[in-house]
């Protein structure tokens, strides 16, 4: 009986989990080395898994990267990849409650990027 | 006469019967080939003798499919398993692997299934353009665990030696490649990485200054 009510409670505690986690995505467009925010909702969230993705206007990207920053103002980098039309991904537990952003370097007058960051560690 | 006429038509519908034939096969053959583009990786296979002979890990699909946002078919992943990092600055083992959609080739930073999550992550580009000029796919990533490092991760063309990764603090680490790919711990964003191809020919590349110096963040929300 004991066993049974502890599963149950398990169970519950992992659906509870799961209807917690949530995501955001956003995008923007911005000269190199300019931050994207992520301003969709709740500025700092506890991201355990970030994405991004940028093509440039009239130019090549050279290097793409998704961060997260604290209020502290320590920055916590997930992922940066070199390449045009690369994808960056990357999950840490560590950053705690973040700000997401991403940015671009390359040539081009603007970039416009896509963004992801996940409650869960999905990596 | 009759039978001139009738042999006339025979020679019109034969020929006519043959043009259909030729065209279904010029139809057939473009789409083919035009398919055959988008799933077979023949630009990449061509550098990754190692994208012919991988093995499926659907584990490992589900994960990189799920973080990258793009479907991994269970075929096309685990196509190789390259380096491994290991060693005081880090607690756990990760494996490299060489994956692809059916439009990027991707190379995937995993840890040991027992080692928890910590930290992992990759790096994918469209495949046409995986390997193509002076960039191989590099990416660094982060370490969950240990928050001072960060891991870089490059996959090369088959016949690949003497890769050199240069740090920010002008440190040259020399990598072993491992099935196509290296792997490394560094402390900051690499500067440079080298390294010479199958034909002797060496090769380096200059990671972009990464000018992380954009406005500040805004006031915190609800």
């Amino acid at each position: 009986m004991i066993g049974l009510v502890g599963s149950a409670s398990a169970i519950s505690l992992l659906l509870v989990a799961a209807a917690l986690a949530y995501t955001h995505q956003w995008s923007g467009t911005a000269g190199t080395s300019v931050r994207i925010y992520d301003l969709t909702g709740q500025t700092y969230n506890p991201w355990q898994h970030m994405r991004a993705a940028a093509s440039s206007n009239g130019g090549s990207v050279s290097q793409t990267c998704v961060k997260g920053i604290r209020q502290s103002g320590t920055v916590y980098q997930f992922s940066c990849v070199s390449g045009n039309g690369a994808i960056a991904y990357g999950c840490r537990s560590d950053a705690g409650n973040t700000l997401a952003y991403m940015y671009w370097e390359g040539t081009g007058s603007t970039g416009s990027m896509d963004g992801k960051a996940n409650t869960d560690y999905i990596c | 006469m009759l039978t001139h006429t009738i042999r006339t038509h025979r020679v019109f519908a034969a020929l006519i019967l043959a043009a259909g034939c030729i065209a279904s096969l010029l139809i057939l053959t473009s789409s083919s080939s035009t398919g055959a583009k988008s799933v077979d990786f023949a630009a990449v296979r061509s550098k990754i003798a190692i994208l012919r002979t991988g093995s499926p890990d659907s584990a490992m699909a589900s994960a990189a499919s799920a973080a990258l946002g793009m479907t991994i078919a269970p075929d096309h992943t685990a196509l190789a398993v390259g380096s491994t990092l290991s060693g005081e600055a880090h607690s756990t083992v990760q494996r490299l692997l060489v994956a692809a959609s059916d439009t990027h080739v991707c190379l995937v930073d995993r840890e040991s299934p027992a080692a928890g999550n910590r930290g992992g992550g990759g790096l994918c580009r469209p495949s046409e353009q995986a390997l193509s000029g002076d960039q191989p796919l590099l990416g660094w990533v982060a370490v969950g665990d240990s928050p001072d490092h960060l891991r870089f991760l490059g996959l090369f063309e088959d016949g690949t030696t003497n890769v050199h990764l240069t740090d920010a603090t002008d440190q040259t680490i020399d990598l072993p490649v491992i099935n196509n790919t290296v792997g490394a711990l560094i402390k900051d964003s690499p500067k440079s990485v080298s390294w010479t191809d199958s034909t002797g020919t060496p090769h380096s590349y200059v990671f972009p200054n990464n000018a992380d110096d954009g406005p500040p963040p805004p006031a915190a929300g609800s």
